[in-house]
């Protein structure tokens, strides 16, 4: 009877986008002197009113201060490139919204369509520990830094260096350095929101200095690694997950000793043997002694790019010796030996439509995860009576024993994942990608596709 | 008694050799390709599909093996004349029999011909809805090689390799197809699939999980024996009326080649293909391909 009252109970704390129905995506939160920081994505921000943000927790007025707005620059002609997952998925006409920004060459736009990663991290040139929050950038991924909370300054060159770096997805801090990973590639021809110009990670010891050096030979020396996804420190290890088309992701290690290029070693290569449906590492937590590996396919339930899935996720476990066990997902051979999932439940969860696990937070004792589930574009497609589906989040206490917390997400099938869990003096935040717009887009024949726009934030206590 | 063991894959994916080791288990018994759910019952099979007498020599080999204790003339005569007399018997009742007479071990059993079509392996799935299933999977480009290879030795296999059901590449898009489709709403674990190159080239390795997942034996005894599939009844020619039953390779050359073994490649999928007009495998075979670990 206990074990009921462990589950949390939720209250949605922010809905329709804090006030922004354009803002879609909660892609990062962070606990910065004692208060919860949100980061916010657009699928289309064409103007300052659809500019992304940075949110602020007043827990005490239970209200969203915003602490960052994008600032508006200049149109260039890489904002209205054509984003390739949609255009593979939708064709050209629906993949570039941002195609009829403001009026063209010459007007303005916000300078960033999201924030992707946040993290605290004292650096050599900080006082005290600052937060940096990485930008989704059509003229090149930016970090930004705050001391106070309140004001957010830039460091370092657009892409350190490489405009063509969309965004950077982790900000991870490891041994008294900041890692980061490039995510995204954009070009004046097209926008790829995943795949990176280098599977590249850099490291600094300096974020305010803005000086970032490379940690590791680009796809840790195997060229099918087209980007580094997702990082994590673990067992006083760090860890770093890779996006690999050709054979499934990659996961690989370090104790980052003495200067980089660090010495990587490789503990899981093609897709933990299930190949490319394991496409890529999308979180990474440690609980409990091992690393927990998150993959699947980080699309609209495909890879419409690379042509690959549907499939359903999976979650490995990572042990500090290198061995790995199949948590959740397909029973297989593997050079590691025989792999049957640890929970007794099949890929996705049992549930074909989970097709990444999209976050895994650690909160007062238990393992939470997000996943992305887009069961409603099925129905839709399908032409189901009721349009029905939306992310889910599970717990466990021992890694291996799952109960679901969220289903349906949370009551609106638009809200298709949950990308930000973080454990706040509150309670377990969790962030919503919201994706009425597109279900809007795919349903225009039909009545009962209007849902709830607007990413929302829940509080679970 | 246990449940079979089916290994499925289109031809020439080394599921022979495959089907050898694993069946000289002592906890199992590899059988020569039977062909059994290509019909309801014994009559539809021999009068039907087996009427071809490349498809009923399996058949008659394990019977007169396991009917006379041995495979001659004479034995398989008699195992004609016992099929005669039990053309009424469904193909579950006659497997039943097979089982019977091998005992409590697991009947390990390939025939091709099985995933030619939905219904045959429909049918499979309906009378053994528990069995195991391996999905052995090999290179599309090596496979249609080894295809092509084994048309040109036999003049009986060129003369039925006519249009384009007889491309190899077609085939094995298709056999797989047919066998993803069937198998992906079974429990969780009971198809497995494992590419043919990487399970030879480490059978220390595989076959001791094939052995874990099938729950028997993984003794260092056990795998002795699964290592000498020459021993098998059926890795043979078979007598006169029964000659075959297998692939005429492996029944030529049954034993473990670790040369050759050591040979075996997977070229890239973009390489154009030693068949037709030279060039590279489709889209969608290379799609497929990708799925089972090819690049």
């Amino acid at each position: 009877m206990d074990a009921l009252f462990e589950i949390p109970s939720f209250d949605v704390i922010g809905a329709d986008g804090l006030g922004r129905q354009s803002a879609t995506t909660a892609h990062a939160m962070a606990v910065f002197k004692g208060q919860l920081y949100l980061a916010t994505g657009s699928a289309v921000a064409r103007n300052a009113r659809q500019a992304p943000r940075i949110m602020r927790y007043d827990a005490a007025g239970q209200r969203w201060v915003e602490v960052y707005g994008s600032p508006m620059v200049a149109a260039c002609a890489r904002a209205a490139v054509p984003d390739r997952q949609l255009a593979a998925a939708l064709g050209e006409t629906l993949s570039a919204p941002g195609r009829n920004a403001g009026s063209g060459l010459g007007s303005e736009v916000p300078r960033d369509t999201g924030y992707a990663s946040m993290v605290v991290f004292q650096g050599a040139s900080d006082p005290e520990p600052a937060l940096y929050v990485s930008t989704m950038s059509r003229g090149g991924a930016l970090i930004l830094r705050s001391t106070d909370g309140a004001t957010f300054e830039p460091v370092g060159e657009p892409g350190f260096g490489s405009p063509e770096i969309f965004s950077f997805r982790t900000l991870t801090a490891y041994k008294g350095r900041l890692y980061a990973v490039p995510a995204g590639t954009v070009t004046d021809e097209y926008l790829d929101r995943f795949v990176a110009p280098a599977a590249d990670v850099y490291v600094t010891d300096d974020p305010a200095g803005g000086v970032w050096r490379k940690a590791a030979e680009p796809g840790f020396g195997d060229p099918l690694n087209l980007s580094v996804n997702t990082l994590c420190a673990a067992n006083g290890r760090l860890y770093a997950g890779t996006h690999n088309p050709a054979l499934g992701f990659q996961v690989w290690t370090t104790e980052a000793t003495g200067e980089a290029p660090f010495t990587w070693t490789r503990v899981i290569d093609e897709g933990a043997s299930r190949f490319q449906r394991n496409l890529v590492v999308t979180a990474m937590a440690e609980f409990d002694g091992a690393l927990y590996v998150g993959g699947g396919l980080n699309g609209p339930g495909t890879d419409p790019v690379h042509d690959i899935g549907p499939a359903a996720c999976e979650l490995i476990r990572v042990w500090p010796d290198g061995r790995w066990d199949l948590v959740v997902g397909e029973p297989r051979f593997s050079p590691q030996g025989l792999k049957v999932p640890a929970s007794m439940t099949g890929p996705g969860f049992d549930d074909f439509f989970n097709a990444a696990i999209v976050s895994l937070c650690v909160h007062e004792g238990a393992l939470y995860l997000g996943t992305h589930q887009w069961e409603a574009f099925q129905a839709i497609e399908n032409g189901a009576g009721e349009v029905v589906g939306g992310a889910q989040l599970w717990r466990s206490v021992d890694g291996e024993t799952w109960e679901i917390v969220l289903e349906d997400g949370n009551g609106n099938p638009a809200d298709v994942a949950y990308p930000a869990l973080a454990s706040t003096p509150f309670g377990l935040a969790v962030g919503t990608q919201n994706q009425s717009l597109l279900l809007r887009l795919a349903g225009r024949d039909r009545k009962d596709t209007t849902f709830p726009a607007g990413l929302s934030v829940l509080i679970g206590v | 008694m246990p449940e079979p063991l089916f290994i499925l894959c289109p031809p020439r994916s080394f599921s022979s050799i495959v089907c050898g080791i694993v069946g000289q288990h002592p906890q199992c018994y590899g059988l020569p390709e039977l062909n059994l759910f290509l019909a309801d019952d014994v009559r539809g099979l021999w009068h039907g599909p087996m009427s071809m007498p490349i498809f009923r020599d399996g058949l008659l080999r394990a019977l007169a093996e396991l009917h006379d204790g041995e495979q001659t003339d004479d034995t398989v005569m008699r195992a004609r004349a016992w099929i005669t007399a039990h053309l009424d018997w469904d193909t579950r009742k006659l497997f039943d029999h097979l089982q019977e007479l091998v005992g409590p071990r697991i009947l390990v059993e390939k025939s091709p011909s099985i995933v030619s079509r939905d219904d045959y392996i429909a049918r499979m799935l309906r009378i053994f809805p528990d069995a195991n299933i391996l999905h052995l999977t090999r290179h599309p480009a090596t496979n249609g090689e080894s295809i092509i290879a084994l048309r040109n030795r036999f003049d009986a296999l060129q003369a039925v390799a006519r249009g384009p059901a007889a491309d190899p590449e077609r085939m094995w898009n298709r056999c797989h197809e047919v066998i993803l489709k069937a198998t992906s709403d079974l429990p969780l674990g009971q198809c497995m699939r494992i590419k043919g190159e990487t399970l030879l080239s480490d059978l220390d390795c595989y076959l001791t999980q094939i052995c874990e997942w099938l729950d028997i034996d993984t003794s260092r005894s056990a795998f002795d024996a699964m290592m000498r599939p020459e021993t098998s009844p059926y890795a043979r020619p078979g007598p006169k009326g029964a000659l075959r039953g297998n692939d005429p390779n492996f029944l030529s050359n049954p034993a473990i080649d670790q040369a050759r073994l050591a040979r075996i490649n997977s070229p890239s999928l973009e390489a154009s293909v030693p068949w037709g007009d030279g060039g590279i495998l489709s889209e969608r075979t290379r799609k497929l391909a990708m799925r089972f670990g090819y690049h």
